[in-house]
Parts: structure tokens; C-alpha cells; sequence
């Protein structure tokens, strides 16, 4: 298992030079079978006055999927909780 | 151990050339996962930059690849019969989907996610149908 982080090649843009960041998951638990897993995290960008930035990449698909499922979990233990007490 | 032992462990041990296939398969495979590793880095997130009405457009996407072999080979004699064989297969996948696109243009550079309305609305109708039963359960009292 390995997570390694990767610099992409940067372009130049008038004046802006933007340097890409992904990230790599790897696992390959045996020479028969591997995984990868690949995302982007963000961009470095140097302004044409040479001042320094990190702008992060946000997965808001997965964000809003997370967000849903955990709102699904909790309201079904509230459901749990709530039909336990008024069985008691 | 006695003779017929030994010429039985003959008769199921696989042929020498069997092992060498085996070994080639091996190597090819081997091969081609090195091949998949190598495919599946920080380009294949960040694709070509597009130059459009004083726009730069570079899209990121999150890229899954998967893959897997597995071979095998065997022997067997009966009263009347011996054989063997060998086999073996595999598969993989790659899945692709947009996360977000960088723009750079006169007022800076921007990142501006893409969002699946697909998958969010799965999601919301999965979890729905999960609660939903989840709550009927608990209301006829299983």
C-alpha cells in the first residue's frame, strides 16, 4: 500500500505558471492483482508577481455522496432509538 | 518410499513444459502490470489543456484502474487415465470521472468543480429506499 503524491509538469499561461498535484493510491497486495488509484488535489499557482498559491481541488460529487449516506445513517439510528424507547 | 510410490509422484507431478508455460505466463503477466502501473499516474488525472476565447481549460479527473490475473495448472491419474492441464485469466478495468476544471484567464485562475448530478441523486434515492425500509421494519415491530 502507498500513497505518494505527484507534480504534474507545469503550464505556462500569461504570465501564470500552474503546477498540478495529484495524489496516488497504490495496492498491490501481490504481482497477480494491483489497484490504483489516482485524484487530483490541487494546483500550485505562481502569479506573474511571482507570489505563491495553493489552490485546493474539492471531489464535490463525493462530498454531497458522504454527506447524504451519513444523513441516512443518522437519521436511521434516531429512527432506532426513538421505536426502542416507546417499545420500553 | 517404495517404487510404485515414486511412479505414482511421477505420474502427478506436472510436465517440465507445463512449468515453463506456466513461467512464460508469468512473465507476461508481470509484464502487463507493470505496463498498467506505469499508465496509471498524475497524467492520466490532468488532461491536455484546451486554449479557448483567451481561456486556458485544464481538466482533472479521478481515475480508478483495477486489474487482476491468475493462472493455475494440474495433474490427475486415475485407474484407467492421467492427465493434466493448466489455465489461466484475468481482468481489469479503468474508470474515469470529471472532478473539476482549472481555468485561467485575465482575472486569475480558478478551480471550478463538476458536480454528477447522476450519482448524487442514486445516492439519495438509495439511502431513501434503505431508511425507508429500515423505518417500515421498526414499525411492524421485526
Amino acid at each position: 500500500m502507498l500513497l505518494q503524491d505527484s507534480n504534474h509538469p507545469p503550464v505556462k499561461w500569461r504570465g501564470y505558471e500552474i503546477s498540478p498535484v495529484a495524489q496516488a493510491f497504490r495496492f498491490v497486495p501481490s504481482p497477480q492483482f494491483g489497484m490504483i488509484w489516482n485524484r487530483p488535489v490541487g494546483i500550485r499557482v505562481q502569479t506573474p508577481q511571482s507570489e505563491t498559491q495553493y489552490l485546493p481541488i474539492y471531489d464535490l460529487t463525493r462530498i454531497i455522496q458522504i454527506m447524504i449516506i451519513l444523513s441516512g445513517l443518522l437519521f436511521f439510528f434516531f429512527l432506532k432509538g426513538f421505536f426502542k424507547r416507546s417499545k420500553a | 518410499m517404495s517404487d510404485s510410490e515414486n511412479a505414482s509422484q511421477a505420474e502427478t507431478a506436472p510436465p517440465a513444459n507445463e512449468d515453463a508455460l506456466a513461467t512464460a505466463a508469468l512473465e507476461t503477466i508481470q509484464d502487463t502490470m507493470d505496463q498498467f502501473m506505469a499508465t496509471a499516474d498524475v497524467n492520466a488525472v490532468f488532461g491536455e489543456t484546451i486554449k479557448h476565447q483567451g481561456n486556458l481549460i485544464l481538466p482533472a479527473a479521478e481515475v480508478v484502474s483495477i486489474m487482476g490475473f491468475g493462472i493455475g495448472s494440474g495433474s490427475g491419474v486415475s485407474e484407467d487415465n492421467k492427465g493434466s492441464g493448466s489455465g489461466g485469466g484475468g481482468g481489469g478495468n479503468t474508470f474515469a470521472r470529471p472532478v473539476a476544471v482549472i481555468v485561467a484567464n485575465d482575472q486569475g485562475v480558478q478551480v471550478k468543480p463538476i458536480v454528477d448530478f447522476t450519482k448524487i441523486y442514486l445516492t439519495a434515492f438509495t439511502t431513501l429506499a434503505f431508511v425507508t425500509s429500515a423505518w417500515l421494519r421498526m414499525r411492524r415491530g421485526k
